[in-house]
């Protein structure tokens, strides 16, 4: 129970006036004469029982009278004995994230935590409205029956998933359902992972339910990386694995193992390999099962074939010149026509990577040559304003002169960076557009250590053959694909039609890009690597990160099913008490009046 | 018929030539009233023994008065005359108010003073001993005479509406007792009418006659009820 106005409680001591009245009747100074004292004297003593009971009565009254107006005068709140809770909007969050996969006591903790939901939905009535949402997002209402059939289905998510988007989602169905009582439940393993920012959800009241034992020990694989993207065909697998001690690991790409042994935290687990397959290859590296299965394993993707054949433009430059150089020592390109790098104005044909003309006076040309390509983009102007480039793989870079590229009539391509607001650098079928010439004068971009990668990198994933990019993503999290893919092809070849806007597939593993029959590219789905952090975080930590009115968080089950529709059956007790009072009133005037009406009858 | 051949009526007047004492309570307890407007006990019962002394002495009866408190006040000897009933009055005006009520001794004065059968009235509040009361109206009644006792109550005394919380004192006995008028006044009424059957109960044992009068109503009523049993007075 709490107060709003708590200082009225001062009145309690107006009790001292009752008390006061019934130890006064003891020091009457009033002196009467009255003959008859033996009948007044003989009537005390064969009725003291009696007056002593309703004297008692009368102050149990008097006082209780005053308790009931100071308690109401103070306004409380809380539950009204026998009144049950209020209809009750309800939402069950549900955290049913990767790592309540985890297997503990010999089952996994998502069943433990349903257990605690059903409990949460079996203390609502028919008058309440009931949502489950988990963390993955997923929402199921309607009747309680159907989301006590919802959480008994609910099944672990292969990723993290998102607890603050699901109890922000969960106090806008309660706020909206315009019913009386609103309440979130949350019930979750309290990973800190999960929780490691602040959640508000306004004012709907909020019950928490965490574990407080110690998480099971957990090995996970949190990185597999091909090195390069686009093995030529050789390359490498660097994996690394986090491990409270060691385990055996495997790396295989398909069905071929390419290296076995024992891994120790921290320590990169390298496998080079020169397969003989060639196209788009999916690969894991997996550690021994252990509690928490779901993070065992690391997918990745690869492209396998001959390197690119490229042929830099002279007039482009020398930096140009040099990275190609690198890349084509490190055999991740090999000299040929089949792509072609220089300023727009001097390119033949497609692929390409087209960079702005180093003179203006050749900007015709160059927008005469896109036109000519195809390439729905042209150069603007030229500016020569200091600006920072915006971008993957471009922190820091500047462009002094650039050629602001302005879209054409169905341009439809990926912008790689922005400069001053503008694409500064587009992708699109068979094509890579950079609106600065490779120039220290122009861009301090071919000065920057990431450029020859990301030139490597490029000409693999955009401009060579059928390749395009490899793309990761957790489960269920948001994904862009390349123009053109259409659709995504499983592992088990179960070809599944991809509309813009989609999220990605809920269970890990590659998905390659499809454009019709062609494989271009490959979606890697893995388990967020900080997931693998199975930690929990304190309860006075957790309490502190909800921002919200009488948030309850407890890793007592027992307290936190009291907890439920506490604040539904939480309601003003002033009119009662009042009520008290005033019933209270009247049995004191019965009891008074009693006598005197008696006495007048008699 | 009488000798002139006529028809005669002849009217007598009935002497019934009893002898009657009157004893009177005129202790403290007497002299108390429950409202202003009333009169006190002991003025109530002064014009109740007048007007029945009065009444006595116009039929020819003898009757005495004795007066007495914690002693005999007042004794006076039946008598039928005339002058009887100034002597009754003046005596009335004599003091009173001791500090208690010796009935027994009144009342077996009174049973002296009535020399063969006869009536004597007892005039009090009856706060007295019970048990002696009791006793001497065996005695009285041993010798012969009829008794009739007139209970004279205030209402206060009966309503217990005298203040509605105070230290009451009982101006004879000197005892107090503190007491809330709302809280006992039920078991008090009860009580007083308990007393009141217990005296109606033992002195219809005794064969007496017993009225309770209270100051508030008229005088004649009570006499009326108390003496309709006794063809004699009117």
């Amino acid at each position: 129970m709490s107060f709003l106005a708590p200082l009225y409680l001062l009145l309690v001591a107006a009790v001292a006036v009752p008390l006061f009245l019934h130890l006064r009747r003891r020091r009457i100074e009033n002196r009467v004469n009255f003959p008859a004292v033996r009948y007044l004297a003989r009537a005390e003593r064969d009725n003291v029982r009696q007056l002593k009971i309703r004297n008692l009565l009368l102050m149990f009254l008097r006082i209780a009278t005053v308790l009931a107006i100071a308690a109401a005068a103070a306004r409380p709140i809380g539950r009204f004995f026998g009144a049950g809770h209020v209809p009750t909007a309800l939402a069950i969050v549900l955290d049913n994230s990767l790592s309540t996969s985890a297997i503990v006591d010999g089952q996994p903790l998502l069943s433990t935590l349903r257990e605690h939901a059903l409990d949460a939905a079996g203390a609502a009535s028919g008058n309440d409205r009931v949502w489950l949402v988990t963390v993955d997002g997923t929402v199921t209402g309607g009747s309680l029956e159907a989301v006590r059939q919802a959480i008994a289905r609910t099944d672990v998510y292969a990723g993290r998933g998102d607890v603050s988007t699901a109890m922000t989602r969960a106090a806008g169905l309660v706020v909206g359902a315009g019913l009386e009582g609103r309440q979130v439940v949350v019930v979750t393993d309290g990973q800190a992972s999960a929780w490691n920012i602040p959640v508000a959800i306004g004012d709907v009241p909020v019950s928490v339910l965490t574990l407080a034992e110690a998480p099971p020990r957990n090995r996970a694989i949190v990185q597999a990386d091909p090195r390069p993207a686009r093995w030529t065909p050789r390359g490498a697998v660097v994996a690394r694995a986090q491990l409270p001690d060691s385990a055996t690991y495997r790396i295989a790409l398909g069905e071929q193992t390419l290296a076995r042994g024992t891994a120790r935290d921290g320590e990169d687990l390298t496998a080079r390999a020169t397969p003989t397959e060639r196209g788009w290859r999916s690969g894991v590296v997996e550690l021994e099962p252990d509690e928490l299965r779901g993070d065992d394993a690391r997918w990745f993707a690869v492209w396998v074939g001959a390197a690119p054949r490229v042929r830099p433009d002279p007039a482009a430059g020398p930096f140009l010149r040099t990275a190609v150089d690198a890349l084509l020592q490190e055999a991740r390109v090999a000299s040929g026509d089949e792509v072609s790098l220089g300023a727009a104005d001097g390119i033949a044909g497609l692929p390409a990577l087209l960079l702005a003309p180093t003179e203006p006076s050749r900007l015709g040309a160059a927008n005469r040559t896109l036109e000519r390509l195809g390439v729905p983009w042209r150069f603007g102007a030229p500016r020569r304003d200091e600006t920072v480039v915006r971008g993957d793989r471009f922190d820091g870079v500047r462009a002094s002169l650039r050629y602001p590229l302005e879209a054409q009539t169905g341009a439809r391509s990926d912008t790689l960076a922005t400069a001053g607001g503008a694409p500064w650098i587009v992708a699109g079928d068979g094509y890579v557009l950079i609106a600065s010439p490779l120039d220290p004068t122009a861009t301090d971009l071919p000065l920057r250590a990431t450029f020859v990668p990301w030139l490597g990198d490029v000409i693999a994933q955009r401009l060579a053959g059928a390749a395009t990019a490899v793309l990761h993503s957790a489960p269920g999290g948001p994904v862009r694909l390349p123009a053109g893919v259409d659709a995504l092809e499983s592992g088990d070849g179960q070809v599944t039609p991809f509309v813009a806007g989609a999220s990605a597939p809920s269970r890990a593993g590659v998905y390659f890009l499809r454009r019709g029959p062609e494989r271009v590219g490959a979606l890697v789905v893995n388990a967020e690597p900080e997931e693998s952090n199975l930690t929990r975080l304190p309860i006075a930590t957790l309490r502190d990160r909800i921002r919200g009115r009488d948030a309850v968080v407890t890793a007592d089950a027992a307290a936190w099913q009291r907890s439920l529709f506490d604040v539904g059956s939480r309601r003003p007790l002033q009119l009662p008490l009042i009520l008290l009072a005033l019933a209270l009133l009247a049995a004191e005037t019965v009891v008074v009046r009693r006598d005197e009406r008696l006495g007048a009858a008699a | 018929m009488a000798r002139a051949d006529k028809w005669m009526v002849k009217q007598f007047e009935e002497e019934t030539n009893m002898r009657a004492a009157i004893v009177l309570d005129v202790s403290d307890s007497m002299h108390w009233t429950g409202a202003p407007t009333r009169l006190t006990k002991l003025a109530y019962a002064e014009q109740i023994v007048a007007s029945l002394a009065l009444l006595l002495i116009r039929q020819k009866d003898a009757v005495g008065l004795v007066r007495y408190d914690d002693s005999l006040r007042s004794v006076i000897p039946p008598k039928a005359r005339n002058v009887q009933f100034r002597r009754i009055i003046k005596a009335l005006e004599d003091g009173g108010s001791g500090k208690d009520s010796d009935m027994s001794a009144a009342l077996l004065q009174a049973g002296k003073l009535v020399s063969r059968p006869g009536l004597v009235v007892l005039v009090s509040d009856l706060l007295v001993d019970e048990e002696a009361t009791l006793n001497a109206i065996k005695v009285v009644r041993a010798g012969g005479h009829g008794v009739t006792v007139l209970h004279i109550m205030d209402p206060s005394e009966r309503d217990f509406d005298v203040s509605p919380e105070a230290i009451f004192v009982d101006p004879e006995q000197n005892v107090a007792l503190p007491a809330t008028a709302a809280e006992v006044r039920e078991a008090y009424r009860s009580t007083v009418e308990h007393a009141i059957a217990e005296w109606r109960s033992k002195l219809a044992a005794l064969g007496v006659g017993y009225e309770v009068v209270f100051t508030d109503s008229p005088f004649g009523v009570p006499l009326r009820r108390a003496f309709a049993s006794r063809q004699r007075l009117p």
